[in-house]
């Protein structure tokens, strides 16, 4: 049993360098619950896989400590940890069968003919692959290698899955369809996994908390939702989701609201961020379907004019960009019923409600 | 205090880095000493057993130990000699003394081995002149263990039997020895003796380049009938360079025909290129004398063909030599070449001739550059396997065919003249090396172009 | 693709050197096995008779089979020694260098790699004073650390290659899922670089079977091997038995290609790909 619920996995004050001039994780504080399935999002570079693979012990923390189940695993060798992992490539071994696959952790573990066969034929079950066993690796699809490699992390029932990028060599619609696939799985078990990618959608798809890392630092730990319609920083908005950033200074300052005077000296009120002093620079963020055209956007706080510069057909919606506030454009999505009457060099009212725009640094 | 004082360096603050450094040091040591671990019983294995008795071997190029060892008195005596003139009669009484004593036999002949390459006719001199003073002590009374002619002298049996006897006794050491031969007043030998005793010398060096230290001490050239190192070297150089150049056009058109041949082709021609490589040295020159020689299957069949009335002489000189060095190396051309060409994607000449090139244009300004990462490996490889070449040339080439191995190998299996040997490997390795120090720059050359 | 009439003279042209080239590579080879059928001893065809002495001879119980058959189990003998030896030495430095982290990789790389292209008479000089020196000469065990040192670089290359297409992840998953690295190492590396270990291994067996410069320096007289006898027998007079004992080997030789050829299509197999 965990000490605590919430705290089955603690990254405490992690460091990680590879040399003395590059520090690829910074002063990482982070906690996973029991069961959870939190997924470290960044670009290349942020950092996440050298999380993981610290977490996973195939790297050491150059400083810090991480707690695995109420016990430091600092310095215990990856074999050691019982922790599962399923690899961007897969890692099959490509001389064994499915079956052998899945027998390899089992082995390790000394388990008995007989138990191992029936933990393999459960776990394959799981992953619909009853009829596979005894095929190589090389005879099977993307779709289906990645599957096995998902048994054979969960057949030994460790109490912590790694997955790092998983999805990322199959094509567009197998890698939706494995999302929920997945996503159900780990309904289903209850296992924690700790899952690393850089492709937004399936962060917001499958994640219970989503932590954003960018430059070695997490940026933000939060459900989905939120890491959406509240970004706590310029760079959340801008990697999750589509967004208008508008360069700005403050103004004024209210209770739940402040004014931002953009370059071309528009004002435009936003929702308030904690700790925010009049005359800093700063960001606004507009999501694109948060803005509105036309009647709907006359009678709200921020309303504008502006004239289309170009239409933008996208199959199921229709954008508009518009200049604004400067040097910058606005995108904003429409659906085609609306954006019927509009062509470009049209003039169109435009605005958005306080609360939909933030002001980040 | 378990965390380090690091801190961002985006923030402007500056991080420990003198403990960060400490600590990546402690972290990655424990996997580079077991990376260490694994290589190191290679490692040694090639230190001690290649690496070191090579350079062991080389020490010889400048070892100077058999004159001191043989005549450890004269040695010492001849440090006062200034060089003009006959040395002082101490040295001759050293010398007297070190050529008398019958327990240093074996150094003896040793230190004449040695003093003979410097000067022709010194072992003649030595030999002469301890019968000399033997028969000279047994005229004298004085009972000597050896035989006049001592064993081991034999082998060099010019000068063993001394011409006159000496009747009236020579009272002193100089008599003595100018006595049995008028040589010992002459300055070159003693100067030859002298050099003997340089803690290393240059003779064997400058030997295999045919310079020799002449009587007034300069580095002169030998005289011409006696050059014969550096027409070796040259021909090394130019056998090997005519092996490669030969193995390349040959090989090329092979390794071109076999990439446009479908796969199963290809691989059953590969095959049969194959199969000479691993074919035994022996066994396939085995097959080129039984093809060439005098009364061989070629021969055979150029006579009845009525080519040529007589038979030609196709084996033990140079063609013989050529044909069989190109059999052995060409699959080593190939091979190069043709696992370059099968990396090269078809995109590539596609693209050239979409783009309107003439086939001949599209073969040598993109096909050609494209393989010749091939080429230079194939021609560094066969270039540095023909200069060591030892066996072929020794079976199938005449006495004016050999190359600087079967040099190196007489000298130490007949003439027992490591130090000759060892010059000669310097040589042949410098040529090794300086060769893949060309390739090496020419290869960065054109990947930099 | 449409082809101009220059651009076929050129295929052709082409075609036809290629052909030459590989006649030039094969005739050779072949040509002389008949002769060791010859029942009368020459070298020239048409052949009087067919017969089999030669390799009676070889296989005799006389003093001269006796000599072959000795002179083949020393060379098999020495073969294997040498290659188990230079197998096991070149596996485990490929596998540290292919670790990445090793210090002094290019110096020690070199160092490793340099009996390539040292000329092997200068080696063979080198030694035969070492060895002389720590009493090896005229020992099996001075030939086979010799023939093993030839043959260490050709295990250190295939070796090598063969980890460089080996997917690093593998080893990850195997320690992930919880076996320690011996067992990874055993049940998961082992196996799949073992074709490029075997064709090593075989190698370095050739290059002792093969080693003639090495033996003749190194080698007392007793101590005989195939190529010595083959060597003593162009040398002196060429009988129809050393055309015998040449064919034998070169049927052993393609027999060892075929091995060679099955490996590695077993490899392609395995790997699923390429």
């Amino acid at each position: 049993m965990p000490l605590n619920r919430n705290q089955f996995v603690r990254f405490v004050n992690v460091h990680k360098a590879y040399d003395v001039n590059t520090l690829v994780v910074k002063d990482l504080n982070l906690d996973v619950a029991n069961g959870e399935f939190l997924t470290l999002l960044g670009p290349s570079g942020s950092g996440k896989t050298t999380t993981l693979m610290m977490l996973a012990g195939f790297e050491e923390p150059t400083s810090g400590d991480i707690i695995l189940d109420g016990r430091s695993i600092n310095g215990i060798p990856a074999y050691k940890r019982g922790v599962g992992m399923v690899f961007q490539n897969y890692a099959l071994f490509p001389h064994m069968t499915v079956g052998e696959n899945l027998a390899f952790p089992l082995q390790a573990r000394g388990m008995s003919r007989a138990d191992q066969k029936t933990r393999i034929l459960q776990a394959l079950d799981m992953v619909k692959l009853s009829a596979f066993a005894d095929r190589r690796p090389a005879q099977l699809s993307g779709g289906q290698q990645q599957r096995v490699a998902l048994a054979r992390a969960l057949v030994f029932e460790p109490s912590l899955v790694l997955m790092d990028e998983p999805l990322g060599a199959l094509d567009k619609q197998l890698r939706d369809h494995m999302q929920l696939e997945i996503k159900h799985l780990h309904q289903r078990i209850g296992v924690t996994v700790v899952y690393v990618t850089h492709d937004q959608t399936e962060a917001l798809v499958m994640s219970d908390r989503v932590a954003v890392f960018n430059e070695g630092r997490i940026q933000q730990v939060a459900a989905p939702a939120e890491i959406y319609q509240n970004p706590q920083t310029d760079f959340v908005a801008q990697f999750i989701g589509e967004n208008n950033r508008l360069e700005g200074r403050v103004a004024e300052i209210s209770h739940n609201e402040s004014t931002i005077v953009l370059k071309d000296g528009t004002t435009v009120r936003s929702g308030s961020v904690a700790g925010t002093t009049s005359g800093e620079k700063r960001i606004l963020s507009v999501r694109p379907e948060a803005i509105l055209v036309g009647s709907d956007a006359a009678n709200l706080p921020n309303s504008f004019y502006g004239n289309v510069k170009e239409i933008v057909y996208l199959g199921d919606h229709v954008r508009l960009i518009i200049p604004f506030g400067g040097p910058e454009e606005l995108s904003i999505k429409l659906t085609h019923r609306r954006a019927a009457a509009i062509s470009v060099g049209d003039q169109v009212s435009f605005g958005w409600k306080p609360e939909e725009c933030r002001a980040l640094v | 205090m378990s965390t380090l004082d690091i801190v961002d360096d985006t923030t402007g603050v500056s991080l420990d880095r003198r403990a960060l450094r400490r600590s990546l040091h402690r972290v990655g040591r424990r996997q580079r000493l077991l990376s260490l671990s694994l290589v190191a019983p290679l490692g040694a294995f090639t230190l001690v057993f290649f690496v070191i008795p090579i350079l062991a071997f080389f020490v010889f190029s400048v070892a100077n130990t058999e004159v001191p060892r043989g005549l450890p008195l004269t040695t010492e005596a001849i440090k006062e000699w200034q060089g003009d003139g006959l040395p002082p009669e101490g040295v001759f009484e050293a010398l007297t003394s070190d050529l008398e004593n019958a327990e240093n036999r074996t150094a003896v002949i040793g230190a004449a081995r040695r003093l003979n390459y410097d000067v022709a006719g010194f072992h003649g001199l030595m030999t002469k002149t301890v019968s000399g003073l033997s028969r000279g002590a047994l005229e004298a009374g004085a009972p000597v263990e050896s035989s006049p002619a001592p064993d081991g002298f034999s082998i060099f049996g010019n000068d063993t039997t001394p011409t006159e006897s000496t009747t009236a006794k020579p009272q002193t050491p100089i008599e003595r020895l100018t006595g049995i031969d008028a040589r010992w007043s002459q300055e070159r030998y003693w100067k030859a003796i002298e050099r003997g005793t340089w803690p290393v010398t240059p003779l064997y060096l400058l030997t295999a380049l045919d310079l020799r230290i002449g009587d007034e001490g300069s580095i002169e050239r030998v005289s011409p009938d006696h050059r014969i190192y550096l027409t070796l070297i040259a021909r090394t150089f130019g056998v090997s360079a005519s092996v490669t150049l030969i193995a390349l056009i040959l090989g090329f058109p092979l390794a071109l025909f076999i990439k446009r041949q479908p796969a199963n082709r290809a691989s059953l021609i590969m095959f049969l290129v194959l199969v000479p490589l691993w074919t035994s040295i022996l066994v396939r020159t085995t097959a080129w004398l039984v093809l060439l020689q005098g009364e061989g299957l070629l021969n055979d069949l150029i006579v009845m063909l009525h080519l040529s009335e007589t038979r030609l002489p196709l084996i033990h000189n140079r063609l013989g030599v050529l044909v069989a060095m190109v059999h052995i190396c060409l699959p080593f051309m190939i091979l190069p070449i043709y696992s370059v060409m099968k990396g090269i994607p078809p995109s590539y000449t596609r693209a050239a001739a979409s783009l309107g090139a003439a086939p001949a244009r599209v073969f040598f300004k993109v096909y050609l550059p494209l393989v010749f990462p091939g080429l230079a490996a194939g021609v560094l490889l066969v270039f540095i396997m023909c200069l060591g070449f030892y066996v072929t040339p020794a079976l199938v080439g005449g006495p004016r065919d050999q190359m600087l191995s079967y040099f190196i190998a007489m000298a130490v299996n007949r003439d027992l003249n490591w130090g000759l040997a060892s010059a000669l490997s310097i040589i042949l390795i410098l040529i090794v090396a300086l060769t893949l120090l060309v390739f090496k720059r020419f290869a960065s050359a054109t990947l930099a172009r | 693709m449409t082809t101009t009439p220059l651009e076929r003279i050129a295929a052709s042209a082409v075609a036809s050197v290629a052909i030459m080239v590989l006649l030039f590579l094969i005739v050779p080879l072949v040509v002389a096995v008949p002769l060791s059928f010859n029942s009368e001893p020459y070298f020239s065809y048409p052949m009087p008779g067919f017969s089999l002495r030669w390799y009676g001879e070889l296989f005799g119980n006389d003093i001269k089979g006796l000599e072959w058959r000795n002179a083949f189990l020393n060379s098999v003998f020495i073969g294997i020694c040498a290659s188990i030896l230079a197998t096991v030495l070149g596996t485990s430095a490929s596998l540290g260098i292919a670790r990445g982290d090793l210090p002094f990789k290019q110096a020690l790389q070199a160092m490793m790699l340099s009996p390539l292209v040292i000329p092997v008479v200068v080696y063979a000089t080198g030694v035969v004073y070492f060895f002389a020196r720590i009493s090896l000469i005229g020992t099996y065990s001075g030939l086979i650390i010799a023939h093993a040192l030839l043959g260490t670089p050709y295990v250190l290359i295939t070796v090598t290659a063969s980890l460089s297409g080996f997917d690093r992840n593998l080893t990850k998953a195997g320690l992930s899922l919880g076996a320690p690295p011996w067992m990874v190492f055993r049940k998961i590396a082992l196996p799949l670089i073992a074709p490029g270990v075997a064709s090593g291994a075989l190698f370095a067996f050739v290059t002792s079977w093969d080693e003639i410069i090495v033996t003749l320096f190194l080698a007392y007289p007793d101590q005989q091997t195939v190529p010595r006898r083959l060597w003593a027998g162009v040398n002196e007079q060429l009988s129809p038995v050393v055309i015998a004992a040449s064919t034998i080997l070169f049927v052993i030789t393609l027999g060892l290609l075929v091995v060679v050829e099955v490996l590695r299509r077993r490899n392609i197999r395995l790997s699923g790909t390429i």
